[in-house]
């Protein structure tokens, strides 16, 4: 079994910690956090954020237990268009959490462990827009893109290859079982399970 | 948040939802790659792991395998339980595992009794627990008093003295007497068996003092036709065991406690009287029809296989036997004996499957007059739904008609020629059990049969390879091996069982009837290895019971091979699999004892 990387002190300042990830892997770290966002909208610029889930990944074990699941506030974008994507009415997200609130939660969760996600710059960016709206330091976190990895491995074996990075492909390819798609918790383990699977097993045969 | 753990399998499903709650909050999901160690032997274990997809597989120190697990599987109870794993634990496919902390287990054990007992439970325990709760209650409480449940009303007269009172009670064999005091149903008092004794023993009344005094009144009665709760309830209240039975003002009968309890049970007990009491062979038929349903019925409220296939095989025989008595003319009765074979000869008789018949006669009946008799015996029989069997064993062909001192000379000439048709003759004779008849025809060819293996040792390994000659439906790695969804337990696993007791039980000279008793019989004098005999008749009792199951679930013929291993769960099939390992040893030991891999 391989050793784990601890994660760096959160009070040394950000060119050391870039240092430190520059010296080791991220997907090494001792734990690691798959996030995911439901959003209004597929553009970082005007999505608000709908729901937000968290899956503790330690020591290469996906941890059922310690999970974050937020629901916040509707926001005044939410319409027709994402609902039929997400599933969630206005009525579904009433009396939910403040944004602010959910936000510092999630904060929290994360610190400065390494993130994990599915197209994980989307994730970033929208969370970085309301931070820093909120006039908050936005998040440095190492990433680690399940993509560019299956990319990367299958790219290796097979160079001509063209594949298809959809979401549903990669877990039909990495044979992974697919919980609640479309909800914020469900999409963060179905990607923390393709990230074990990546991680340590054999090359997946692109499909 | 859909649900990522499946809650509905068996031991999990007992967790109430602040237990699921507990239960995922000390859950992780774990990958693991071809070859690596789950846990390693000699650690303490860390956590109860359940397989969601891959293959894991259970090795012992000298690398023998032991087990291999597949999804839904769980392991290692007894590693969490006595606090290290005594074997290891590896990856055979890629593998994702769920892993339970061990302290939330054994938290959630002590939380709930019911969830600790699945995995404190030993096999014999689990398979206890796998049984289905008893769900023929209500036909018990919705059951109404006919006028076959009744014992006889005997009405005397109030001066009737004691001494012919009781010899009137012997005679009839009642158990109580109703005696007329004054008019109409309020004048009847009456008499139990008790009651009598007590004036004799006690009282010392003489064997002529009036029997009057002694009734008692009024008497407890139901209405034919009401249920039979109500009875019990009444006899239950009044603290009596037994209340009268009338229709208008009339008394046609007393309803005892024994016999409701026996329908409580079951239906056996009446239906046993009803083939006793049938005098014709329409009777006879609708009795025969309610044996399918007492056994459904006994099966649903989880009764050991094994006092099942006694009870079943019992009122088959009564059944056969009033069946020859109808077809066999009194005088020819005595001079004959009619024999069942196959599965009915070993008492393990459940659905009707077909007939297996022969009969022996005296030598002094002409061959064609008994088989005259056994084609209406025949000819009934297959009017009762019992199919014509296929390999024509049966009592109306004149092979397995025979007289005593032919069957005797087939036997004979079977140790000298061991021709094929013949030694199958004679393993189908090693189940003979006589039903109707003369008995003492039987004696005398049991005696040749249990002496065959002096003159016919040769044989028997010829007998013992038809053992070997289907494979365990085991795979390389020890999972279960199916053909297409289906698994033909029949060959795989209760014939090499059946067979190999009968053969063993022909070279030991058993006159043990059933392969139970014979199993027990060959463990006892050291034949098999005690514990594999043990282990045999739990396998053997557990294929028939899974059979029975499909059956009665299917269409009740008996004759459709082949289970659906998709039906069971998890526990079945781990029991299953279990089973054929034990089959698959005893086959190795038949091999050996019979020096069949020389052959």
């Amino acid at each position: 079994m391989t050793s784990f990387v601890h994660a760096p002190d959160l009070q040394w300042p950000s060119w050391r910690q870039r240092l430190y990830w520059w010296r080791h892997d991220p997907m090494e770290a001792d734990e690691i956090v798959s996030l995911d966002l439901e959003t209004t909208s597929l553009d970082p610029r005007k999505a608000d954020i709908l729901s937000i889930g968290a899956v503790m990944i330690r020591q290469g074990k996906v941890m059922v237990g310690e999970r974050l699941e937020l629901y916040v506030e509707p926001p005044a974008s939410l319409g027709a268009e994402s609902i039929r994507i997400h599933k969630l009415r206005r009525i579904d997200l009433e009396g939910q959490l403040p944004l602010e609130e959910a936000l510092r939660q999630v904060r929290a969760f994360l610190g400065n462990r390494p993130l994990l996600g599915y197209y994980l710059s989307f994730d970033m960016a929208v969370l970085n827009r309301h931070f820093r709206r909120l006039g908050q330091p936005r998040l440095k976190n190492p990433r680690i893109e399940v993509s560019a990895l299956y990319h990367r491995k299958v790219s290796r074996l097979f160079p001509d290859v063209h594949l298809d990075l959809r979401f549903d492909t990669l877990s039909r390819a990495l044979e992974v079982p697919v919980t609640g798609r479309h909800t914020a918790l469900g999409d963060a383990h179905t990607v923390s399970l393709m990230f074990l699977r990546l991680r340590k097993g054999s090359v997946p045969y692109p499909r | 948040m859909s649900e990522h753990f499946n809650f509905d399998a068996t031991p999990f499903n007992e967790l109430t939802n602040h237990e699921r709650e507990l239960f995922k909050e000390g859950l992780s999901i774990g990958y693991y790659v071809p070859g690596e160690t789950l846990i390693e032997p000699g650690r303490s274990s860390e956590a109860l792991f359940i397989v969601l997809k891959g293959v894991i597989e259970e090795r012992g120190k000298d690398d023998h395998l032991f087990a291999h697990y597949g999804p839904d599987d769980f392991f290692d109870v007894r590693g969490l339980l006595s606090g290290q794993s005594r074997h290891a634990y590896r990856a055979v496919e890629e593998s994702i595992v769920y892993e339970l902390m061990a302290a939330t287990f054994h938290q959630l054990c002590e939380r709930n009794p019911a969830f600790a007992y699945h995995f404190q439970a030993d096999l014999a325990a689990k398979r206890q627990l796998a049984r289905r709760d008893g769900q023929n209650l209500a036909e018990f409480i919705l059951t109404r008093i006919a006028r076959e449940h009744l014992l006889p009303a005997i009405e005397v007269a109030a001066d009737l003295s004691l001494g012919d009172a009781a010899r009137m009670q012997l005679d009839v064999g009642a158990d109580a007497l109703l005696v007329r005091q004054g008019e109409g149903f309020e004048g009847l008092g009456i008499v139990t068996r008790t009651d009598l004794m007590r004036a004799h023993f006690q009282q010392r009344l003489g064997d002529d003092s009036p029997i009057g005094p002694l009734a008692y009144r009024p008497v407890a009665w139901v209405e034919l036709g009401d249920f039979l709760f109500d009875a019990m309830i009444l006899m239950t209240r009044q603290r009596i065991e037994r209340v009268a039975v009338r229709q208008g003002q009339q008394v046609i009968g007393l309803l005892h406690l024994t016999q409701v309890l026996s329908l409580f049970s079951t239906h056996s007990h009446v239906l046993a009287l009803r083939i006793a009491r049938a005098e014709t062979l329409d009777e006879l038929r609708h009795a025969a029809e309610t044996l399918d349903t007492l056994i459904a019925t006994l099966e649903g409220n989880g009764i050991r296989l094994r006092f099942i296939m006694q009870l079943v095989s019992a009122l088959n025989e009564q059944l056969l036997a009033q069946v020859f008595e109808q077809c066999v003319p009194p005088a020819g009765r005595g001079r004959c004996c009619l024999l069942v074979m196959g599965s009915e000869g070993r008492g393990e008789q459940l659905l009707k499957t077909d007939q297996d018949n022969a009969l022996i006669h005296a030598d002094d009946v002409s061959p064609g007059q008994a088989r005259s008799w056994m084609a209406r015996f025949t000819q009934a029989l297959e009017a009762f739904g019992y199919p014509v069997c296929r390999g024509g064993v049966m009592a109306s062909r004149p092979e397995w008609c025979r007289s005593l001192s032919d069957w005797q000379r087939e036997l004979r000439a079977t140790a000298q020629e061991g021709r094929p048709e013949q030694l199958l003759r004679l393993s189908i004779l090693m189940d003979a059990y006589p039903v109707a008849g003369n008995d003492n025809l039987y004696i005398p060819l049991r005696h040749t049969l249990s002496n065959w293996r002096e003159q016919g040792e040769r044989w028997l390994s010829y007998l013992a390879a038809a053992t070997v000659q289907f494979d365990t439906p085991l795979t390389l790695f020890g999972g279960l091996k199916t053909a297409g969804e289906r698994l033909d337990i029949k060959r795989g696993g209760i014939f090499p069982i059946v067979h190999g007791a009968r053969v063993l039980a022909l070279r030991e000279g058993l006159t043990e009837r059933g392969t139970l008793a014979r199993l027990n019989a060959l463990g006892s004098r050291g034949v098999l290895d005690p514990v594999l005999a043990e282990n045999l008749s739990e396998a053997f009792e557990l294929f028939m019971q899974i059979r029975l199951a499909q059956q009665l679930s299917a269409h009740r013929d008996g004759l459709q091979q082949g289970i659906n291993v998709a039906t069971l769960n998890r526990t079945e099939r781990d029991l299953l699999r279990f089973s054929l390992h034990v089959v698959k040893k005893f086959k190795q030991t038949l091999t050996r004892q019979f020096h069949l891999d020389t052959r």
